[in-house]
């Protein structure tokens, strides 16, 4: 799913925060890293892109659909159906399983209804990032790695054309890092999905396709994130 | 479904918090339900045995404390009725006339002294045995006989008033010949015997043997028997003026409304006894409870309120505590409308389940007042 935006500019009051994007153009099924320092507009990019904030002018558009000029309930549904996003802390539901908070986005959306077969590919994306035995687990158990693991796999399970990762291994150690990083760049290519990525570690960045910094997007006035 | 699902394992983790407010609406809710229901139930148990007493004398005095005695074999502190009144009103063929005499008890049991009539006026069946056919035999009701384990054949003494008194009156030992069959009222609780018996026991008749008296300078020196049997019974008498022999009340089926009117106006203007009509006493009776039971509603609505305030304030607070778990759903694009159905789904589930807890401890509660409203004796 290609990813293209015109003239966006963002803030979040009069003063505070402030993003201007003239241009940017991703094609579909790309690896693009997003790098930057922090307050400099990665995180909110991958909000604009889900249709979780809009722009104040400008166009974002995901596939062929302007995101931005669609209602708060189009927009949101657009998201359910095209957009996984796997954030930095994770986002897991405390008294829910692990099974539970990978089906959560099914049972909260009715535009993902739970079919027959979901059970079973929840066992299959389970086993393909190493979470089968646990899916019984409450989520409080897990190693942070696990528990990483497990929000991947509540963004993969609709099997997203857009995957945004929010410093997925920003909070992991190094063998947990190289880990989540080989699967999800393993679950963004089966699913043929597009992958932005935000990341600090420059380490990271020979993997990608294409890394865009966002230091070329400030604007004198612009204040931290 | 799904907002009842996700609701359900929200409370299901968070047990000891979700079973608190449980608990908390059901007792607020139980309070008013168990009230409303045990009134009711005790208006029905009232007044089901009020209007199968269509009248009782007795001696003049608070109406509620003549019919409690005469329905409920409550000890009754105020005045006689002399055997005569009885002997009257059986004589002027008003109906059916029963004595009553209560004021012993045995085993910790009302001592019901009565004649046979009043087995048949209360409808009452011998289980086990037979009637009481001689002085000093006593039929039990169903729970007396179960509290003292107690059957036929067996024997019981009646309780000493006052253990000081020398000159007092003595314990006299009963013969159980008959079980009365259960019937969910105070006639469960009584140990009924002839009212001649029930006067030995208050120590107006007495038996000793002859020689022994004759030879006693005092009256007071003669040895009474303290159990009546066949040997002995010929022995007991009673001194003085038998028509004046006491009685606490007496029961009156007046046999049309006519009877009933002479029978009220009989004692329309005796200053010494009255007549009453227990159904109209118990509903007076009844209104001052339901005048009580008002009051308490209001207090019950306050508490209901209170109860209420506290929830809004768990809510919000909840709210507050989840705000990032909130977050996290709209994140994953749960709409607010999804957010406030979990949260009503939530609270549904615990309404549900204190209005659950609260029916079924009020029915119980309820269950147990009932047999207690039923007899309300002791």
């Amino acid at each position: 799913m290609r990813v293209a935006i015109d003239q966006l500019e963002f803030e979040y009051g009069p003063g505070r925060f402030r993003i201007c994007i003239p241009d940017l153009q991703i094609e579909a099924g790309a690896r693009v890293a997003f790098v930057g320092p922090s307050g400099s507009g990665k995180t909110t990019l991958l909000r604009l892109l889900a249709g979780i904030v809009t722009p104040q002018s400008g166009t974002v558009t995901v596939g062929e659909v302007p995101v931005n000029e669609l209602a708060d309930a189009g927009r949101r549904a657009f998201r359910i159906r095209h957009i996984g996003f796997v954030f930095q802390d994770f986002r897991l539901v405390e008294h829910l399983d692990v099974r539970e908070n990978i089906l959560l986005p099914y049972r909260l959306n009715v535009a993902l209804p739970v079919f027959d077969s979901i059970e079973s590919q929840v066992k299959q994306q389970a086993e393909r990032l190493d979470l089968a035995d646990k899916l019984d687990s409450p989520v409080d158990e897990l190693s942070q790695g696990e528990q990483q693991r497990v929000a991947i796999c509540r963004a993969l399970l609709p099997r997203p054309e857009l995957l945004l990762a929010d410093e997925p291994t920003g909070n992991l150690d190094p063998k947990n890092k190289d880990r989540i990083l080989d699967q999800l760049f393993q679950q963004a290519e089966s699913a043929e999905a597009t992958l932005l990525m935000v990341t600090h570690d420059h380490a990271l960045l020979d993997r990608f396709d294409r890394v865009i910094d966002f230091a070329e997007f400030q604007k004198p006035e612009a204040a931290h994130e | 479904m799904n907002s009842l699902w996700l609701a359900w394992l929200y409370l299901r983790q968070r047990r000891v918090a979700a079973g608190i407010m449980v608990a908390g609406v059901a007792l607020s809710l139980y309070l008013p339900l168990a009230a409303h229901w045990a009134a009711d139930a005790f208006d029905k148990a009232l007044g089901a045995r009020a209007a199968a007493t269509p009248m009782i004398v007795g001696a003049r005095g608070s109406r509620f404390d003549l019919v409690l005695h005469g329905l409920y074999f409550r000890a009754r502190s105020e005045g006689t009725v002399a055997y005569s009144e009885f002997a009257a009103l059986r004589d002027a063929g008003h109906g059916r006339v029963i004595p009553l005499h209560v004021r012993f008890t045995a085993g910790g049991q009302p001592v019901v002294g009565t004649s046979l009539d009043y087995f048949e006026f209360r409808k009452l069946q011998i289980a086990r045995g037979e009637s009481m056919a001689l002085l000093g035999d006593c039929v039990l009701g169903a729970n007396a006989a179960h509290n003292l384990n107690l059957g036929p054949g067996g024997n019981l003494k009646t309780d000493r008033k006052n253990l000081f008194d020398l000159a007092g009156d003595y314990p006299l030992q009963l013969n159980v010949t008959g079980v009365l069959a259960a019937t969910g009222t105070a006639d469960d609780e009584g140990v009924f015997v002839d009212v001649k018996t029930a006067w030995v026991i208050a120590g107006l008749g007495h038996g000793h043997d002859e020689s022994n008296a004759t030879n006693s300078p005092s009256a007071k020196l003669v040895k009474t028997h303290l159990e009546i049997t066949p040997e002995n019974m010929s022995t007991f008498h009673f001194h003085g003026d038998t028509t004046a022999l006491p009685l606490t009340a007496i029961f009156v089926e007046p046999t049309d409304a006519k009877e009933t009117a002479m029978v009220l106006g009989r004692y329309q203007n005796n200053g010494q006894l009255q007549a009453l009509k227990p159904p109209v006493v118990v509903d007076e009776m009844m209104g001052m409870v339901m005048r009580v039971r008002q009051f308490l509603d209001a207090n019950y609505a306050l508490v209901a309120g209170a109860t209420g305030l506290l929830l809004a304030l768990i809510v919000a607070l909840s709210r507050r505590l989840r705000a990032r778990e909130m977050e996290t759903l709209f994140l994953l694009g749960c709409s607010r409308g999804t957010q406030f159905a979990l949260q009503t789904a939530e609270l549904l589930i615990i309404f549900t389940a204190a209005i659950v807890l609260a029916l079924a401890a009020a029915w119980a509660t309820v269950g147990w007042a009932r047999d207690y409203l039923n007899t309300l004796a002791g």
